[in-house]
């Protein structure tokens, strides 16, 4: 009962789309974890000076999925009714500010500066990562994107990729390492639950509509061993097993744990994409017209 | 000012492809593309299947997705009200593709100096740029329906003017002599997916 749509199985954002929303929610997740651990001075500089190249990074894989990167200045110039304008402009912002803070965060005589920077960056972050979602979420035409968890999960999944590099980088840290793992232990097993239930009300708000509407997008993501293992088994569900340890046990698994999240959202970032691109409403059956 | 709309008859059209294909040749559309797609709807298991056929234009919608997504305004409504796309300024962030519901918009994958032959009616599209539907705006600019008859009008666009059933008219609204204004109102005309709020001027009869 569907409709033969030619572009059933293409899809109109490839991988590069979601290594920029990866890298763009990864860089908010670093600075956001950066000012939440100030106090440890080594492992909050390396934080900052690494979120402005991923969100950098994010950028270039943008400008390689589009069809004419050379021509994305016209956006300076664009219209302000769209949230990608809004967006780019964001993280162009956000890039400098992050620059600055990182360039100025141990530096004597500059508290006061670091402070705005690290509050007006900080709230970029913020903003950025609900971008990544709702750059989804308003999509109307496809039942899958159009739903109001994408900006929450986005920004939950920045902070988590984030918070596990910062779990790394504090093993490089000897004179941080236990009382930094100590502290980021449990807001990182609370993220993890967090990101966990939203993904869950995501799988079954999609079930529930595959078996509803018959549309192919949610049959896509509802069925989707990506979502259920890649996203869901392998990227919050075995990391916050091997995060219910000791410090010094949580030291050695940093590594894998920074591994396993990473695989995890971008298995959720590409099977979004995926199901999305297959939803259009144009889809649905008959009596939906 | 008019209000140039398309009535598509479903019971007339027989989905034999011949307004995709006058299209693609009036429009110059490169290999693998079409502005104007005929899409086969099938429901029901024999034998009480039911097939449906629809013709899917761009539906020039008035409160258009794709235009308010669009981050350089290359997509925009022109004097006459109509969307189309500025193709200097898309820069193929295939954001308009994502929004558009009607799946009516098209990547184009394809470098010009591989296309066969150019109306040069019609503008040049690089590689990178995202295209579709323009009502035929060339020939509309041309002044092709004036000094005619309304059922002159009626065929102008290159999907109308082929049409071998008479399924698809062109037209202005605003005229209450037109033959379009006179098939919307006679009870039958439809628009694909009106509760999205896209007000679309492309009509179907059932």
């Amino acid at each position: 009962m569907y409709i033969e749509f030619p572009n059933d199985t293409h899809m109109i954002w490839d991988w590069r789309v979601a290594l920029d929303q990866f890298f763009g929610t990864l860089g908010i997740g670093l600075f956001l974890m950066s000012l939440w651990i100030n106090k440890f001075k080594n492992t909050a500089t390396m934080a900052a000076k690494l979120a402005p190249i991923a969100v950098i990074i994010g950028l270039i894989f943008l400008l390689l999925e589009v069809g004419r990167p050379f021509n994305s200045f016209y956006i300076l110039l664009g219209n302000p009714s769209s949230i990608l304008f809004w967006g780019f402009f964001a993280q162009v912002l956000f890039i400098i500010i992050s620059i600055l803070y990182a360039l100025n965060l141990n530096v004597s005589g500059k508290e006061t500066l670091v402070k705005k920077l690290g509050i007006a960056g900080g709230i970029l972050a913020i903003l950025i990562g609900l971008y990544h979602g709702l750059l989804l979420s308003v999509v109307i035409a496809r039942p899958v994107w159009n739903n109001f968890l994408l900006p929450i999960i986005s920004l939950a999944s920045g902070l988590i990729a984030g918070s596990a590099l910062v779990m790394y980088l504090a093993t490089r840290v000897k004179e941080e390492t236990e009382e930094l793992l100590a502290a980021l232990s449990s807001p990182f097993k609370y993220l993890l639950i967090a990101y966990f239930v939203m993904l869950i009300v995501l799988g079954l708000q999609n079930i529930s509509a595959a078996s509803s509407t018959l549309s192919i997008g949610n049959k896509v993501l509802a069925g989707s061993v990506i979502f259920w293992v890649g996203a869901v088994i392998i990227g919050v569900i075995v990391p916050f097993l091997l995060s219910l340890t000791s410090s010094a046990e949580l030291s050695k698994r940093a590594i894998i744990i920074v591994i396993l999240v990473w695989v995890g959202a971008l298995a959720y970032r590409f099977i979004l994409l995926k199901a999305g691109s297959a939803s259009v409403v144009f889809n649905l059956p008959l009596k939906f017209f | 000012m008019p209000k140039w709309v398309m009535v598509i008859d479903l019971n007339r059209c027989a989905g034999c492809n011949a307004c995709s294909i006058a299209c693609k040749y009036e429009n110059s559309v490169p290999i693998g593309m079409f502005w104007r797609r005929t899409i086969t709807i099938s429901e029901g298991e024999y034998p009480g299947q039911r097939i449906e056929i629809i013709p899917r234009p761009c539906m020039m919608c008035e409160n258009a997705p794709c235009v308010s997504v669009c981050p350089t305004g290359a997509s925009y409504y022109d004097e006459d009200g109509l969307v189309q796309i500025d193709y200097k300024k898309c820069i193929g962030c295939k954001y308009c593709i994502a929004a558009c519901p009607y799946g009516a918009r098209q990547y184009n994958y394809t470098k010009q100096e591989e296309k066969p032959f150019h109306n040069p009616d019609v503008p040049k599209r690089p590689k990178g740029v995202v295209e579709k539907c323009t009502f035929c705006k060339h020939r509309l600019k041309r002044g092709d329906y004036k000094n005619t008859e309304h059922g002159r009008l009626g065929r102008m666009t290159a999907c109308a003017q082929i049409c071998p059933t008479g399924a698809t008219w062109f037209g202005d609204l605003e005229d209450p002599n037109s033959q379009v204004a006179k098939l919307i109102k006679s009870g039958r005309a439809f628009q694909l997916l009106s509760w999205l709020g896209t007000k679309p001027r492309v009509y179907y009869l059932k």
